[in-house]
This record gives C-alpha cells, structure tokens and sequence, in this order.
C-alpha cells in the first residue's frame, strides 16, 4: 500500500507516466480513493501551469533594439 | 537573396539550414525574433536585473551566430538557444557570489506528512482545480515572479528549463552538468517550494 508521503514523491516522474505500470496504477487508486492527495496533486499541476504563463514576457522594446543593434554590430 | 516576408514563413529548421548554409541575415534576424522574447524571460528570471538579462540575450544570440556551423539539427533551435542562455546565466551569477559560496538545498515542507506517511494538515483551497480558468491579475503574476525568483538559482534553473522552455531532461543534465535525478529531484524540490507558495497566497485571499 502506498502512503500519502510515497505518492508526492513520485509526482515527477507519475505524471509524466514514466512509473512502471503497477506503480503507476498503485498511484491512481490511491488518488481516487485519497482526496487530499488528489488537491495536492492539482495544486502540484497548477503551480507550474500558472507559473508558465506568468513568465512569459516580452522584451521590452528599447532593450530589443539594443539586441538588434549589437547583433548587426557583432555578427560578422 | 529572401525577402523578409518570405523568411516568416519557414520554419526554424529551414531557417537554421539557410543560415548556416549562406550565413543569410535575414533568417537569423527572423529567428532571433521569434526566440527573444523566451531567452529574454529566462535570462530575466536569473538575473532579475533587466540589464543583465539583455547582456545574456545579446551574448546567447551572438554565441548562436558563430557556433551556427557546429549546430547539427539535433535539437531544436529554441532548445539549443535556451541552453547556451542558462549556461551564461549560471556563469554570470557564480562569478557574481562569493568564492566557494555552494547553494543552499531547497527544503521545505512537502506537504507535512507525519512519520507515518499520511497527511499531518491537509492541503486545502480548491484553487488548483481551476487553475487554467483563474485569471492572471497583476498581483497573481508578481507573486508567482517572486516566487520563481525565490528559488536558489540551480532549481530556478531547472524549473524554467523543464516547465518554461520544455527542455528534456537530458538537455538538462547536460547543461546543468549533473545527471537526470538530480534534475528530477530539483524539478520536484522548486515545484513543492512554488505550491507551498501559492497555497500561502490563497488562503489568504479566502482568510481576507
């Protein structure tokens, strides 16, 4: 049986479904039946789905003219 | 000889191979347009200075142009890009530490379990159900700024190189210069540090 602790250690390689089989099925089950783990498991999922969009950035425009000016500069 | 909008309509790989082939500026600049803004965000988080960020955006691309003849396709473009920028990056912030100054392992609480294994405190808050429907305000975008930024930078690394740019694991490793665990452990390790974050953050919202 896993425990809870067990199951958030997994999480990297769980949810890219690179556990061998009976783990990973060990560890659906447990989330199923565990719904504590399966809000962590959400929030585990969302703080990288909402960092992602949250770095996203666009280089300000003064700064990318500085690029393009170095570039054309230094590119020979 | 390409006209600029004719260059928009390759892809990076036929850019890649023009540029490499004839050295043709146009599919260079093109390519540095569409990967700026991505480096720029990396470069930017590590650094957290805007200055600074440009430098390794400015030393990434000119590093891309020249080692452009080695570049054999096997990655992609962006990835290969990404990785000369952390490597930059990484360079940059230990020459900027003391000497022998080594990284603080990130502990923290991964979900307060008791030595049994089973949950000491809940985790709680139903904010990670509706996490792609929850609108980025300013004050949800700083905090998760602050919080990558938090990060000692060897996991800020890897958590922008993994969940940001979508580099492989090994692409990783190799940047990094460690192995494919030590990578996972880290990825996990900023996740856990960015979920205790958040879930901060959103109790107080519901608390407020």
């Amino acid at each position: 049986m896993v425990t809870c602790r067990h199951c958030i250690d997994l999480l990297v390689d769980y949810l890219e479904g690179q556990l061998p089989p009976d783990k990973e099925k060990a560890l659906d089950d447990h989330f199923m039946a565990c719904p504590p783990c399966l809000d962590f498991l959400d929030q585990y999922r969302a703080a990288s789905s909402l960092s992602r969009r949250a770095l996203e950035e666009e280089i300000p425009p003064v700064l990318a003219q500085k690029l393009d000016e170095f570039l054309r500069k230094n590119c020979k | 000889m390409s006209t600029d909008a004719a260059v928009k309509l390759h892809s990076d790989d036929e850019l890649v191979a023009r540029l490499r082939d004839t050295r043709d500026r146009a599919a260079f600049e093109e390519l540095v347009r569409r990967h700026r803004n991505r480096v720029f965000a990396l470069a930017l988080r590590m650094t957290r200075n805007e200055e600074e960020a440009l430098e390794i955006v400015q030393d990434t691309f000119l590093s891309a142009w020249r080692k452009l003849p080695e570049f054999r396709g096997e990655a992609q473009f962006g990835s290969w890009v990404h990785r000369i920028a952390a490597n930059f990056a990484l360079m940059k912030l230990r020459h900027q530490k003391v000497v022998d100054a080594v990284e603080e392992p990130l502990e923290g609480p991964d979900g307060r379990f008791r030595p049994d294994g089973h949950w000491d405190v809940y985790p709680t808050g139903l904010w990670g159900r509706r996490a792609d429907e929850l609108v980025l305000d300013a004050e949800l975008r700083a905090r998760l700024i602050a919080a990558v930024e938090k990060l000692p930078e060897t996991y800020r690394a890897v958590f922008m190189l993994r969940d940001f740019d979508g580099l492989s694991y090994d692409e990783i490793a190799e940047t990094l210069e460690t192995t494919v665990p030590a990578v996972k452990s880290r990825l996990h390790r900023a996740r856990l540090a960015l979920r205790e974050d958040l879930a901060t953050y959103f109790d107080q919202k519901v608390g407020a």
